[in-house]
């Protein structure tokens, strides 16, 4: 009895270790083959992959699966896409500038915004918050198409259409961060913020020494999330910033999809680093925020 | 250092409706006393200790630290410390941080804080903590940090909500000890609320029992327990809780006795006036009698004060025995016996009662009519209304079951 109940525990585990084994194959394999496919020359790309695009008799294009060949090691190692893209080609690092003067300050401005109206939330009281948070939360449940229209009739009252400003400002007033940071400050306890205000602090002190730290992990969640939300942006430029000096590496990344392939996996790679490496940084703390906001993403 | 004046303090909650969690609060606290605030859950305890921190406002009243009235005034200004049940501390930051915080924000220079800090560290034994975060330190660790934070602003008072509560038994009785010692050393004002009538009893100069925001009796832990006011106080102090008998007062013989079941005791050696004892005949009271004054008797003894019953659970502790007996006439008697008497379930027993200890009450008001030397106090319970007969929470006459309230 007793070694059919041990057996059956190892059978479990091995099982779930097989089901997220199968998982993490799954969703790293595109990752793994583009890091790998940027390393290979266009030929060899071009042999792996180039039936995928190959053009049909009508001009459409046609799938011929048997013809693609996924190899995860380079017949011949080569960095001349990187070249190209670091050093022969100003667009790259444009665009990757692009990208940080729009996502930065979004992920600054919205996390501090956000951290104040969460801290209001949980020290105010009243129908009028909650009635307030329920309009957040009803916000954040809506699609981003959906509030796109208005974001741009608004953008092209305040005459910002065509400029960062257009994405910077819908940014940075976010109720998907609110919601998170509410959370996390909720679960502080209020006695903490009492014995703080025996101990002689005022209402910024408690802000930005107890409750703050306190909400650490949700902080850097929230601005992981942010950043990794708004450096993949693509529709949100596209209508409001269609100048193409402006645009960000997203938006270049669509556009070398579509001619050389070789450029395009090197580009995709360096493009990711920053998102893995933020992720890499505060992994914990991302659980952490996702944790606080039950598992939704708005 | 200062005292506390609480004049008629009283405190409604917004929507609840009306109902006021305490009610008409008065209270004089001296300079340097040891005030313990008791009562049951939900009784306003720690309301009013929150009032007087300046957590929470006053509904109706005034509370005085020192001469100044404290209504509007903000808690970083009312010069008190207090240590939550929970210890609040700052879990970011180091304990030696924890300490200084209050000092830092009063601006004090580094080698000030950093005396004040260590000396009070040393006071209390945690040096060897100060660099620790609150994560890695045990309950009574924790406990004493939180008595530090509040130690190193020499405050004028000290407000303690409960700090024990989420300490076991042995570390709850060594803190005891270490909080009294404190009190006695720093010589300021202590308050300290507890729903533990143990902790009242051994800690405070004074005890105030609060029962649905009101004050059912206000003074030392000896004539509380002695002279208590009413059911309730004489039920909440004491462990096991008093054991009480409704019963009929008569004149037998000459003697004016209470009569309950088969049994009667005779109420001429009680502490009450012999007027009023004589007006209770053929009245009903309700009789308490503290388990400890009630013995196992010598099996032949004979005489007053005598009750027979017949042992049902036997609770061994070593330097004395609880005995839950049954009585003729559905009555239970709980007997705290400290002699080394053997006695087995089932085994018919004498009980001896000390005649001059038991306390008679009245059965509409529940307060006591036992007469104290030098005038009893006026108790507060007829301020309450009278509890449906099914409502929980209140001693019952007829309940004498052992066990702290």
């Amino acid at each position: 009895m007793r070694n059919i109940r041990f057996g059956g525990r190892w059978l479990k585990i091995a099982l779930a270790t097989l089901w997220c084994g199968v998982f993490a194959v799954v969703f790293l394999l595109p990752t793994v083959l583009t890091f790998a496919n940027s390393f290979m020359t266009e030929t060899e790309i071009t042999a792996n992959y180039g039936a995928v695009f190959q053009k049909n008799e009508t001009g459409g294009k046609q799938f011929i699966s048997e013809q693609v060949n996924l190899k995860l090691i380079p017949d011949k190692v080569t960095f001349s896409q990187y070249a190209t893209t670091l050093l022969k080609s100003p667009d790259y690092l444009l665009k990757f500038w692009n990208s940080a003067i729009l996502v930065l300050p979004i992920v600054l401005f919205q996390v501090a915004i956000a951290a104040f109206a969460a801290y209001s939330f949980m020290r105010t009281r009243g129908k009028l918050k909650e009635i307030l948070l329920f309009v957040f939360i009803f916000v954040m449940l809506m699609p981003y198409q959906v509030t796109l229209v208005p974001n741009y009739l608004v953008a092209d009252s305040l005459n910002i259409l065509g400029t960062r400003w257009s994405i910077i400002l819908p940014g940075i007033f976010a109720p998907f961060s609110v919601f998170i940071l509410t959370k996390a400050m909720r679960r502080i306890p209020k006695s903490l913020i009492e014995a703080a205000k025996l101990d002689g602090a005022g209402e910024w002190r408690v802000f930005t020494q107890v409750c703050l730290p306190m909400c650490k992990g949700a902080l850097f969640s929230v601005a992981i999330l942010v950043f990794i939300d708004y450096w993949n942006m693509v529709e949100q430029v596209l209508i409001m910033m269609p100048e193409p000096d402006l645009q960000p590496l997203s938006v270049f990344l669509s556009q070398i999809n579509t001619g050389e392939i070789g450029l395009a996996f090197a580009v995709a790679t360096i493009y990711m680093v920053p998102a893995i490496l933020l992720f890499l940084y505060g992994e914990e703390y991302l659980v952490e925020g996702i944790t606080y906001s039950g598992g939704l993403k708005g | 250092m200062a005292g506390i004046t609480l004049k008629d303090v009283s405190k409604i909650y917004p929507g609840s409706t009306g109902e006021k969690a305490v009610d008409g609060f008065c209270l004089d606290i001296k300079d340097k006393e040891f005030v313990v605030i008791v009562g049951p859950s939900g009784c306003g305890k720690s309301s009013t200790m929150r009032m007087i921190a300046g957590l929470e406002e006053v509904s109706e009243g005034e509370i005085h630290i020192g001469d100044v009235l404290v209504n509007d005034v903000q808690p970083k200004d009312r010069n008190i410390a207090m240590v939550f049940q929970s210890y609040a501390l700052y879990p970011h930051m180091s304990v030696y941080k924890n300490m200084a915080f209050a000092l830092k924000i009063r601006h004090l220079n580094k080698a000030e804080i950093d005396r004040r800090v260590r000396e009070t560290a040393e006071m209390l034994g945690i040096t060897r903590l100060l660099a620790r975060k609150p994560r890695a330190l045990s309950g009574g660790e924790s406990q004493r940090v939180a008595l530090g934070r509040a130690m190193v602003r020499n405050p004028a008072v000290f407000l303690l909500d409960e700090p024990l509560s989420n300490l076991d038994a042995k570390l709850r009785a060594d803190m005891r000890a270490e909080i009294i010692r404190l009190h006695k050393r720093l010589e300021t004002t202590f308050i300290y609320v507890t729903h533990d009538q143990t902790e009242a009893m051994t800690m405070g100069d004074r005890i105030v029992i609060m029962d649905r925001g009101l004050i059912l009796q206000n003074d030392s832990p000896k004539d509380i327990y002695d002279y208590p006011a009413n059911i309730f106080v004489a039920g909440f102090i004491g462990s096991p809780r008093m054991n009480f008998v409704e019963a009929e007062v008569a004149r037998e013989g000459g003697i004016v006795v209470a009569k309950f079941g088969v049994t009667a005791l005779s109420l001429e050696k009680t502490n009450v006036n012999k007027d009023v004892l004589a007006s209770l005949v053929g009245k009903k009271v309700t009789i308490g009698i503290r388990p400890e004054h009630i013995s196992v008797a010598d099996s032949v003894a004979v005489g007053e004060g005598l009750l027979g019953a017949s042992a049902d659970i036997v609770e061994v502790l070593g330097a004395e025995t609880i005995i839950h007996t049954d009585m003729p006439g559905d009555l239970r008697i709980v007997v705290r016996e400290f002699n080394d008497v053997p006695v087995k379930r089932g085994q018919k027993l004498n009980l001896a009662v000390q005649l001059e200890k038991i306390h008679i009450f009245d059965i509409e008001t529940e307060d006591s009519i036992t007469v104290r030397p030098g005038g009893t106090p006026k108790s507060a319970r007829s301020k309450i209304a009278k509890p449906e007969p099914d409502s929980g929470g209140e001693p019952d006459a007829s309940d004498n079951g052992g066990g702290e309230s």
